[in-house]
């Protein structure tokens, strides 16, 4: 492109320059407005291109990540809180089911000891009243040897007795009596 | 010796339209390479950023972020897509009101053309974003407190004439803190010549341009976000 013409157009003035002044309201301060205006938005587009978007992007993504980082660490942070809670339940039923085994092996072991108990008074009864019938029996035996030893200690006796007390006389007229009474009961049968 | 006049350096004659390149231009150029020279050192570091930032990304990036923050806290994130044009605004007017601290330099912001521009900048925002973001309702706001089909616009002219006056209640305000500044130091230095070159400058300097500086440039900056967000936000409600 030819840009000559703006070349041509332009033309700088540097000597015979307007006075200076402190305030005017007039074409050159409309014209001023207008450039002041035109530099600060340049300036502004060159910051906004060099400056601000490019660093306000950096904290964006910064920014971005962080929350991103935050998200993931909430995530891993709920799943570790289920996987906390999967294992209290787990340890829960395990301590239910351990429980369940104690009280079930209690509940067996008092049964058996029930039964144990029952069956040894049972033989324990048995043995008791084989004891007492032995005992009877033997009470039994004891007194019929008692008998006897009383029969045979009277009989010793009464013979001592009746050897000491009766004479030849007495004694065969009280076997003679004995005989004939038993000469008549054989009679009388 | 401060000039308060604004000199003219040149005349650019462009078409048979006549620019006069004053201080304030010139001004204006230097403000602007160096802050386009500062946003070209960032173009060329931000490739090299790091995750944790350090020393000169540290520095940009609070600069960034801190602006964002204010931005975001007084016009919401609705408008954030302005953001570029008030981060430069800030910063220039920052530069400019600074400026007066180096010699040789005419602060541009004591120079009602300058002022005036960027504050019509502002008034031309504040309608843009009313009608886009209101619509019709903005220009029946106009009417106000009386309904837009009163035969009568009794206040119509009263809220115009409110509307027009924002740009030079702006203007002059930036205008005339700068210049009245500019004023000062220049009557100290003309009264007391000798005893204004060893102690008075600094102290005096410290308030007219630094701290008036970053005052009229936070004032001005934040009523045209005000401005702009107040024609935008009515709709909400």
């Amino acid at each position: 492109m030819d840009f000559g013409f703006l070349i041509s157009a332009a033309e700088i003035i540097t000597t015979d320059l307007p006075p200076g002044r402190v305030f005017g309201i007039d074409q050159a301060t409309l014209i001023n407005i207008i450039a002041n205006v035109a530099n600060v938005a340049i300036l502004a587009g060159f910051l906004a291109y060099l400056l601000y978007k490019p660093v306000r992007t950096i904290l964006n993504k910064r920014t971005n990540k962080i929350q991103g980082q935050l998200i993931q660490a909430e995530e891993e942070l709920e799943k570790a809180t289920e996987l906390r809670r999967n294992y209290e339940q787990k340890m829960e039923d395990v301590e239910r089911e351990r429980e369940e085994i104690l009280s079930e092996a209690r509940k067996t072991a008092a049964d058996s000891g029930r039964r144990i108990l029952a069956e040894a008074k049972k033989e324990a009864d048995t043995i008791r009243e084989r004891a007492a019938a032995n005992v009877e029996m033997e009470w039994e035996r004891a007194e019929n040897d008692m008998r006897t030893a009383i029969i045979d200690v009277s009989a010793v006796m009464a013979e001592k007795f009746v050897s000491l007390a009766i004479n030849k006389e007495t004694h065969d007229r009280l076997f003679d009596e004995t005989l004939s009474d038993l000469e008549g009961m054989t009679w009388r049968d | 010796m401060i000039d308060l006049e604004i000199k003219n350096h040149a005349v650019l004659n462009l078409f048979g339209i006549e620019i006069w390149i004053t201080d304030t231009i010139i001004s204006t150029w230097i403000i602007m390479g160096v802050l386009i020279a500062f946003g070209i050192v960032v173009r060329i570091k931000v490739r090299n950023f790091k995750e944790v930032p350090t020393g000169f990304q540290n520095v940009v990036e609070a600069l960034v972020e801190t602006f964002e923050g204010y931005l975001r806290s007084t016009i919401g994130d609705k408008l954030m897509f302005l953001g570029s044009w008030f981060f430069t605004l800030f910063l220039f007017i920052l530069l400019s009101n600074l400026s007066g601290l180096l010699p040789g330099m005419r602060t541009p912001t004591a120079d009602w053309s300058m002022t005036v521009g960027l504050a019509l900048v502002t008034f031309f925002l504040i309608q843009a974003m009313g009608v886009k973001y209101r619509g019709a309702g903005y220009v029946k706001d106009l009417f106000a407190p009386l309904p837009w089909w009163c035969p009568i616009p009794l206040f119509l002219p009263i809220n115009v004439i409110g509307e027009l006056a924002r740009p030079i209640s702006l203007s002059f305000r930036l205008f005339g803190n700068m210049l009245a500044g500019l004023i000062m130091m220049s009557l100290i230095y003309a009264l007391f010549p000798v005893f204004a070159m060893f102690v008075i400058p600094a102290a005096l300097h410290a308030y007219f341009d630094l701290f008036s500086g970053v005052l009229q440039t936070y004032i001005f900056v934040t009523l045209s976000m005000t401005f702009i967000s107040g024609a935008a936000e009515v709709a909400e409600a």
